[in-house]
């Protein structure tokens, strides 16, 4: 892939995020007057003269007396230093908070997606060779049931299960070592990954099918070659397509499904934390994480851009 | 005796639409270092003869009759054995280069496996000899083909790659499936000559599968006919051509095109199509379709009979399945 097609994709992305942020930045300040967000019930003209003061200072620190575009332009630029500014909750800097807990939430959404992996391609692997047979289809309906449960509910029995009854993972998070970190994510990794192997075996199962169809297997197994090797090194590559599509748009999805479980299972990651952000319309954290997620989702979907050359040397990338 | 000896194999398969009898009691033989065609156009169960002598065939199909291998059974050959009996024993080159090769690994890669994985060779040994393999199917410039993809290969090119993937590990018997129908006239001489002198150089036995008589008529040293999953008339390839008994090869021959012919002389094609294979034969195949075809030819089989003065025990008896044969044997037919 040539260096003006990476530069054109690098624009593009640079478009994205850009497009993303007017709009969030815009809601976020249509929606309601942000003074109102800043100070309270005290914000309005109509609450005293007393007040008066708190409500200058507050238009003064915050610059909500300058045009939105100015504003935009101030708070991009600030982010584009590392400013992200301060929350209006407790005034604590909310790039302190991303950098505590994004990590966190970070190594969760890593961590469903290589367990989701490393799940279902073996899984759809050993279903697609035996196409059509019971066991195939028994895997099917248990594929269907992974999709169909709710990532709450699912915490809810993981949590139980091997939390509370049996004891294997524990019921609080911990974070003193690697070790007990994963350990303890285990079970949140667990919730969110379920539905993303189902839906991983569902599609990499179909083009497998396909692929076992093509010629170029014949040709393999009439190599004389293993049918693991048949399988692992001829069909998967060329049948990982669609899989690895859905995997990047999953990343967005991922995020939704963090909070929830963040929540479920009390980890201190950024899910929780903009949950929180949103019920109290505390902006600068709400932008802030938008923006990082916004980054995260079309960072991860030109990488796969690039693996689909990797998957198949045909793949030209154009700008 | 001979490399491969197959025997009454009868191919079924189960559809759901009840049983298809894709390949009945056919029975070949191919010697050391000899090539054999089997002829026979669409549907006439060639592919699935040698598919099933391959293991390729899926799990709906029944295979009955016997293949034996040098002194072996190929149909129940024990594990061990079957690991490295396909890809070193019997190679297969198939039909259509454009789909043959995987479309995402490096020629070498594809080139190299086979050895790897057979004979454990280093990368560096696999690597020289996969050099070697394409000079030998006399491609240019073969290191640095090793790097490239399949589709940066003309057809002709990706045939010879195939063919050179096949001979990896020294096969003593090549089944060539209509290797060259996917090709562009011009490259198909090119090919079949190159499986020609192949044969001979590495003292290989071929089974080339053709639907085209002519391809065969030079490069074979017996040639099998068939014609609805049947062997319709099986002999030395000089037999076949210089007395000729079942009309159904007699067809086949007067659909090859001539360069003697007089201009505008046209070729005669075999009127009607092939039989369904989902109805259980219980007359000869070719019957509906046949000039000669008599009261007897629509209700039973013909069984395949040889021809006076060879014997069935001869090393390539003159064999045919027909009723009214048309050579040699009508004669004799006669006067029996």
């Amino acid at each position: 892939m040539s260096a003006r097609v990476i530069a054109s994709r690098l624009a593009q992305m640079v478009l994205v995020v850009v497009a993303v942020t007017m709009l969030a930045f815009g809601s976020m300040n249509f929606l309601g007057d942000p003074l109102c967000n800043i100070i309270g019930p005290i914000c309005s003209e109509d609450s005293g003269e007393e007040f008066a003061e708190v409500r200058a200072e507050a238009r003064a620190q915050y610059h909500l007396d300058d045009s939105l575009p100015v504003r935009y332009g101030r708070w991009l630029g600030d982010m584009a230093t590392g400013d992200f500014g301060r929350s209006f909750e407790n005034g604590t800097k909310v790039s302190t908070t991303l950098s505590n807990k994004l990590p966190i939430t970070i190594t969760l959404m890593v961590y469903a997606q290589i367990l989701a992996v490393l799940v279902s391609i073996p899984w759809a692997v050993w279903s697609a060779s035996r196409a059509y047979r019971a066991v195939d289809k028994a895997s099917t309906v248990v594929s269907f049931g992974m999709l169909g449960i709710p990532v709450f509910a699912l915490s809810v029995l993981l949590f139980w299960l091997f939390a509370v009854k049996w004891d294997i993972f524990p019921t609080r998070y911990e974070d003193a070592t690697f070790g007990a970190q994963l350990k303890s994510l285990f079970l949140p990794a667990l919730s969110l990954a379920v539905p993303l192997i189902a839906t991983y075996q569902r599609l990499l199962r179909t083009d497998l099918i396909s692929t076992l169809q093509e010629d170029f297997i014949a040709v393999a197994r009439a190599k004389g070659l293993s049918n693991r090797r048949v399988l692992f090194r001829h069909a998967l590559r060329p049948s990982m397509f669609s899989m690895l599509t859905v995997f990047g748009i999953q990343t967005g999805a991922l995020i939704g499904g963090s909070l929830i479980v963040e929540r479920y299972f009390s980890i201190p990651g950024i899910g929780a934390e903009v949950v929180e952000a949103i019920i109290r319309d505390d902006f600068p954290t709400v932008l802030a994480v938008v923006v990082v997620v916004t980054v995260i989702f079309v960072v991860v979907n030109f990488i796969v851009d690039l693996l689909y050359g990797f998957l198949d040397p045909r793949v030209q990338l154009d700008g | 005796m001979a490399l491969l000896d197959v025997t009454n194999l009868a191919v079924t398969f189960k559809t759901p639409k009840g049983p298809v009898y894709a390949v009945s009691d056919v029975s070949f033989a191919v010697g050391k270092g000899e090539a054999l065609g089997i002829v026979g156009e669409s549907g006439s169960g060639k592919s699935v003869t040698v598919k099933s002598l391959m293991g390729l065939l899926p799990r709906t199909a029944k295979v009955e009759g016997t293949a034996v291998y040098d002194g072996e059974d190929v149909f129940n050959l024990p594990k061990s054995r079957r690991k490295h009996f396909y890809g070193v024993d019997v190679a297969m080159v198939f039909q259509n280069p454009m789909t043959s090769l995987n479309p995402v690994k490096r020629i070498g890669e594809q080139l190299m496996e086979g050895m790897r994985f057979h004979r454990g060779l280093s990368r560096a040994d696999a690597k020289a000899r996969a050099i070697e393999l394409l000079d030998l199917v006399r491609i240019p410039d073969p290191s640095s083909r090793l790097r490239q993809y399949p589709h940066e290969l003309s057809g002709g090119m990706r045939q010879r790659v195939v063919i050179a993937m096949a001979l990896a590990n020294d096969p003593a018997l090549l089944i060539a499936d209509e290797p060259t129908t996917a090709l562009d006239v011009t490259v198909q001489r090119d090919i079949l000559d190159l499986l020609d002198s192949l044969r001979a150089d590495l003292d290989m036995a071929l089974i080339l599968i053709t639907h085209d008589l002519g391809v065969v008529r030079d490069r074979t040293d017996n040639i099998v006919v068939m014609y609805g999953g049947r062997v319709m008339e099986s002999a030395a390839t000089e037999d076949v051509f210089a007395d000729t008994e079942h009309p159904y090869t007699e067809a086949l021959q007067s659909a090859i095109p001539d360069m003697s012919m007089p201009r505008g002389t046209r070729l005669d094609p075999i009127p009607g199509s092939p039989p369904d294979l989902a109805i259980a034969p219980r007359s000869c195949p070719f019957a509906p379709r046949c000039n000669y075809a008599s009261d007897e030819c629509h209700t039973s089989i013909p069984a395949l009979r040889a021809v006076g003065d060879t014997a069935v025990d001869a090393a390539s008896p003159h064999l045919f399945a027909c009723f009214n044969p048309r050579g040699v044997a009508a004669n004799e037919g006669a006067s029996a």
